[in-house]
Parts: structure tokens; C-alpha cells; sequence
């Protein structure tokens, strides 16, 4: 269903923030969130970016979406650098480019109704009439599995499920491009989680869109996604088609966050793999490969040269000094 | 893990004050008392039959008469009459007061949350201000300007305004890293319509609050004015100016003095009363407990 036009693509995206390590008088400090990420994002696709906490997933969705701005690096949103745009110029492209939150819950004002959080976009892009933004956001509310009696509710009176439903009402009213999707799931009830995973993906295949999704839940990310990047202390390590990355993970740290999902069988014998130790500080992150810290296959050279991404295979990629051609 | 819900926000401002009146009493007490309050001050010819200016030398410090229903001062006015018609000039500064500087607090604590660059200028303005002491300052602009109710309140909405500006902007601060902010810039919403839809109408509560307490405070201090005969001239019947007149004759009959001082401390205790049940019905996080 992916075509191969990009629609998305990020060139050495790049997040330092600076912050102060003990006191007043402390040295200032830097946190290398994201270090360095590039990748595109192809028409009707579905792009999972998988990690740990802080392994700068979610700040690459923040800068894609203008929300952080970049340190280094530059985004392209259809062919156009979006990144150093001012708010100002920004605005009439927004439509094109949205984002569905984690929090159903701090993500949609209190004070609004339903139908007025769902017609924000629709008012700022489709229509000035009150009228037909009434008809279009009832449309929508219906469209994402609400009806529209739930148009003066207001938030404190849905679920959580409901809540990310109008969250989703509210991303796709632009009809947009490409839809960064910050772990839509990771904050409801694992019996909700299906059916909003199904909504995203049903309305994909009806407008067309395009997914960044960012996620932890390697379940979900296989279900959902065409091709998976998994990131570590703010790196890509590992990118290629879901299928092929689930069936034959090639990254040692890839390996072991495959082995780290439970199995719904545990009397089945699974691939162990001693990864010891926490994940290293992103103040000071390892020099070289930032996972020989860690990885159990670690050489002199991992401790020193950063390994770029090499594809190992079509269409995929890896970090490892240990998988040179 | 999400079914744990979070007290429900009252979803209008109108409907959390009614809210609040409903569950803490100390707010429809309030509420009441200053309703009677400003009743009597707005109603006060039809309340009394004496001109409060009316003086009347050979009827001076008459006790308690059917004519006189609090007696007379020392000039034969009718003190009862005299203290309806300072309720006006009390609630008219507190009221004034308080909008003035909430307009312009508001006003100002907003951009400066917003703007960067205007941020660090303003709030040193406001560190300046606000290191005047109110009666001082009054005081000065008295001097400057001549005695009247208006410069009175320029003088207090000048003084009040960098804490309504503080206020505000702490909760710009916090309101604009908030994720529905952030979705509704990512909606393409303006920023003076973010401003309108998002910001100001969760910085209401907070200012209403703080809104009563300025009035309570202008009140106060208005009345030290006047008693120190800085604040409303001596041709206007003020609760100050009652306590100053009489308080050469405190020995002789010391309720002339004490008269307007208990009307306002009352009116004080109405509005203090207001502001804290106010205070506890519209935090939300304060909501669920009652």
C-alpha cells in the first residue's frame, strides 16, 4: 500500500538541551537527546520509531512537528524545509502535518466541548462558516466511533478511549499528510488499546495518510507498522521492514529488545541474551557505538568509532561495526 | 493505568462559581452580606431621611433617638446616614480597584508569559512597583495631584497591579507547556487565539481570587487614607474620615469612632470570606473533597 514517494524526511536531526548539573554554581551540562537521526517517511506508510524511555523517540516527533526546535538537522515536510520556519509561516502547513498525543487526558482543554476542541483545526483550515464546522466535526466524531451527541460533552465526561478518540478526530480533521502518532496507546487500558490501534489504521487506509509511530509496545508496533526504527541514547540503530526486522533482528541491541517481549507462551524456549547494566546517561554518552557499553559482542573498535548506518540488506540498515557488509 | 480520573475541571467559569457557591457556604454568605452591603450604600436616600452633610450645631453628639437612630457627631450630622453613604464610597474604591488592576494585570501578565523578550523588562517594572508601599504612594500623588476618590484609586490599581501581573503570569507559564496548548498550536490555532480560547479562561479562577482580595485590601487602605486625610476629601461622607472627625471626641463618646469601624471591618469580612471560599471551590485540586 506504501508508495515510495517520501513525504517526510529528517537530514541529521539533532537535540542537545543544556542543563545545570548541581546548584547555581554547577557546570552546565548536555543532554544529547537525539544525536544524529536521519530517515523518510514514504506516502500511506506507517513508520514505527521504537526505544526505550529517553532514547529521544518521542523528541524526534516534538521537533518533526515544531513543537521543540532542533539543534542541528532539518525536516522536510513534501519536498519543503519546514524546520526553520517562524511560527508564522509554520501555521498554513500545520494542516498537512499533525500529531496525536500520549495524554488523553492533559492533551485536550478542560474548559472546551468536544465539538469545539474537534472544530479548532476545522475553523484555523476548512471553513469560517459555524454552521458547516458543526456538520463536519459531528462527521468526524461519527467517523472515529462517537456520535454526535457527544458534540457539547465535555472532556471530563469521556474515557480515556474516548478522550484519544477525539485526539484522533481532532488529527486527521485537516485531512493530513502525515500524522505523527507520540505512543497513542501507551496510556489507555490494554483492552482499549485494539480498538484504537484498528481506528488509526482503518483511517489510514481510507485517507491515505502517513504515520510516524512512536512506541515501546514492539506488539503493537508490529501490528501497525510497514517499517520500524528502533532508536538508542538518541541514534538510529537498526531500520528495515517490520516483517524483516521481527523475523531476523540484526543490531545486538535490536536482539535484545526482541527477546525482552514476552512471549504469550512461557513454557517456549526463547532466545536469551545476557544485556546487562542500565542504559548509559545521555550527559555522557558512551563514546563510539553507544551501545558497547552493553552489548555482549563488544570490540576494541565499537569503543571508539561511531558505526554508521549501513545497509545490510534492501531496504535494511543497521549501526554495527559486527555487520560490515 | 488510565482509570484513575482526574477530578472533573467545572467546564465553564460561570457554572464552577455557581458550583462554588453551592458547596462552600462561606462563599454565598459572603456573597450575601456584600449583596446587603452594597444594597444599603446604592439605596441609602431611601434608607434615611438626613442629608449626611447636614450639619446642625445645637443637635451635636445627641445619643441614640428615633430621629437620629445611631445619633449625631460633633457637628449635629446624623451618623447613621453618614455610614450608609460611606458604604459607596468603599465599595466603589474596592470594586475599582480590583477591576482596574485585574484588567491591566491581566493584560500585561499575559504578554509577558508569552513574549520572551518583553518578559524580563516587564516583571523588573513590576519588582520596582511593587517595592512601593501603598499609603506612601498615595500619599505622594495626593500631594501631587489634588484629594479625591479617583486619585485614590489610580494610586491602589498602580500599587495592586504587579501582583495580579505576577499571578497571571505564573499561570501563563505553566497553562502554555501544557499538552492542549500544544495541540492547539499543532491545530494552526493563532496565538492571540490561543490566548482567547486556552489561556485566559483558565486564568480566571486564580484572578477572581486574587481579584477579592484587592478590593478587601483597597477597602483598608482607602479608609487609613482617609483617616490620615490623604484619601477622600471631607465634603464626601467616607468611613476614614468618620473615624478621623471623631477621633477627638473618643473619650466623650467613643462608638463615633467605632461605628464606621465596625461597618467596615464587616464589609472586609465579607469580602475576605468571599475570596477564600472562592479560593477553595475553584482549585481544582481542592474539588471532590467536599
Amino acid at each position: 500500500m506504501a508508495s515510495t514517494e517520501p513525504v517526510l524526511e529528517v537530514r541529521d536531526l539533532v537535540k542537545h538541551f543544556a542543563v545545570r548539573r548541581s546548584g547555581w554554581f554547577g557546570a552546565r551540562a548536555i543532554v544529547h537527546a537525539v544525536d544524529g537521526v536521519s530517515f523518510v517517511l514514504r506516502r500511506a506508510e506507517t513508520l514505527a520509531i521504537v526505544g526505550e524511555s529517553g532514547s529521544g523517540k518521542s523528541t524526534v516527533g516534538r521537533m518533526i512537528v515544531g513543537l521543540t526546535p532542533p539543534t542541528a538537522g532539518s525536516v522536510h515536510l513534501m519536498g519543503q524545509r519546514i524546520d526553520q520556519l517562524g511560527r508564522r509561516k509554520m501555521r498554513p502547513l500545520r494542516r498537512h502535518l499533525q500529531l496525536i498525543f500520549q495524554d488523553p487526558y492533559a492533551s485536550l482543554n478542560p474548559r472546551m466541548t468536544a465539538g469545539r476542541i474537534v472544530g479548532e483545526p476545522l475553523g484555523n483550515f476548512v471553513t469560517e462558516s459555524a454552521a458547516e464546522r458543526r456538520d463536519r466535526t459531528a462527521a468526524l466524531l461519527s467517523r472515529v466511533g462517537l456520535g454526535a451527541q457527544y458534540l457539547d460533552r465535555h472532556p471530563h465526561q469521556f474515557s480515556g478511549g474516548q478522550r484519544q478518540r477525539l485526539g484522533i478526530a481532532r488529527a486527521i480533521a485537516t485531512r493530513p499528510t502525515v500524522v505523527v502518532c507520540d505512543e497513542p496507546v501507551s496510556a489507555l487500558d490494554v483492552s482499549v488499546q485494539a480498538q484504537v490501534i484498528n481506528l488509526l489504521v482503518d483511517l489510514q487506509a481510507e485517507f491515505g495518510m502517513s504515520y510516524l509511530f512512536i512506541a515501546h509496545d514492539l506488539g503493537v508496533v508490529e501490528h501497525v507498522s510497514d517499517r520500524t526504527a528502533v532508536m538508542y541514547l538518541g541514534r538510529l540503530v537498526e531500520i528495515a521492514q517490520t516483517r524483516a526486522l521481527f523475523r531476523a533482528p540484526q543490531h545486538p541491541y535490536t536482539q535484545a529488545l526482541m527477546a525482552s517481549v514476552p512471549l504469550p507462551d512461557p513454557t517456549k524456549p526463547r532466545l536469551t541474551l545476557a544485556v546487562e547494566g542500565e542504559v548509559p546517561s545521555a550527559i555522557a554518552p558512551p563514546p563510539g557505538c553507544r551501545f558497547h557499553t552493553r552489548c555482549p559482542h563488544a570490540k576494541p573498535v565499537c569503543r571508539t568509532e561511531v558505526p554508521p548506518l549501513r545497509v545490510i540488506a534492501p531496504g535494511h540498515e543497521a549501526a554495527c561495526h559486527l555487520l560490515s557488509g | 493505568m488510565a482509570d484513575a480520573t482526574p477530578p472533573a475541571p467545572h467546564a465553564t467559569f460561570g457554572a464552577g462559581l455557581w458550583q462554588a457557591a453551592c458547596t462552600h457556604p462561606t462563599v454565598a454568605i459572603g456573597a450575601a452580606l456584600l449583596a446587603l452591603i452594597a444594597l444599603s450604600g446604592i439605596a441609602a436616600p431611601l434608607l434615611t431621611v438626613h442629608d449626611p452633610q447636614a450639619i446642625d450645631p445645637l443637635n451635636s453628639m445627641a445619643p441614640s433617638t428615633a430621629e437620629n437612630l445611631l445619633g449625631t457627631d460633633h457637628l449635629g450630622r446624623d451618623v447613621l446616614s453618614r455610614i450608609l453613604y460611606g458604604t459607596r464610597v468603599s465599595l466603589a474604591v474596592g470594586t475599582l480597584v480590583a477591576a482596574i488592576a485585574t484588567v491591566v494585570g491581566l493584560a500585561i501578565g499575559i504578554l509577558a508569559g508569552f513574549v520572551r523578550l518583553l518578559d524580563a523588562v516587564v516583571m523588573r517594572v513590576m519588582d520596582g512597583l511593587m517595592s512601593i508601599p501603598a499609603v506612601l504612594f498615595a500619599i505622594a500623588l495626593m500631594a501631587v495631584f489634588r484629594a479625591s476618590v479617583e486619585t485614590v484609586v489610580i494610586a491602589l490599581a498602580i500599587v495592586e497591579v504587579p501582583r495580579v501581573v505576577r499571578l497571571v503570569r505564573s499561570v501563563v507559564l505553566t497553562l502554555r507547556e501544557l499538552p492542549f496548548v500544544e495541540g492547539a498550536i499543532v491545530s494552526g490555532s493563532t496565538l492571540p487565539a490561543i490566548l482567547w480560547r486556552h489561556i485566559l479562561p483558565n486564568t480566571l479562577a486564580p484572578l477572581t481570587v486574587q481579584a477579592t482580595y484587592i478590593a478587601a485590601s483597597a477597602i483598608i487602605v482607602e479608609a487609613a487614607l482617609s483617616f490620615l486625610g490623604a484619601g477622600t476629601p471631607p465634603e464626601i461622607p467616607s468611613w476614614g474620615n468618620m473615624m478621623a472627625e471623631s477621633r477627638a471626641f473618643f473619650l466623650l463618646d467613643p462608638a463615633l469612632t467605632l461605628m464606621p469601624g465596625v461597618a467596615l471591618t464587616i464589609t472586609v469580612l465579607a469580602v475576605n470570606m468571599l475570596g477564600d471560599g472562592l479560593r477553595d471551590g475553584l482549585d481544582p485540586r481542592l474539588q471532590g473533597r467536599l
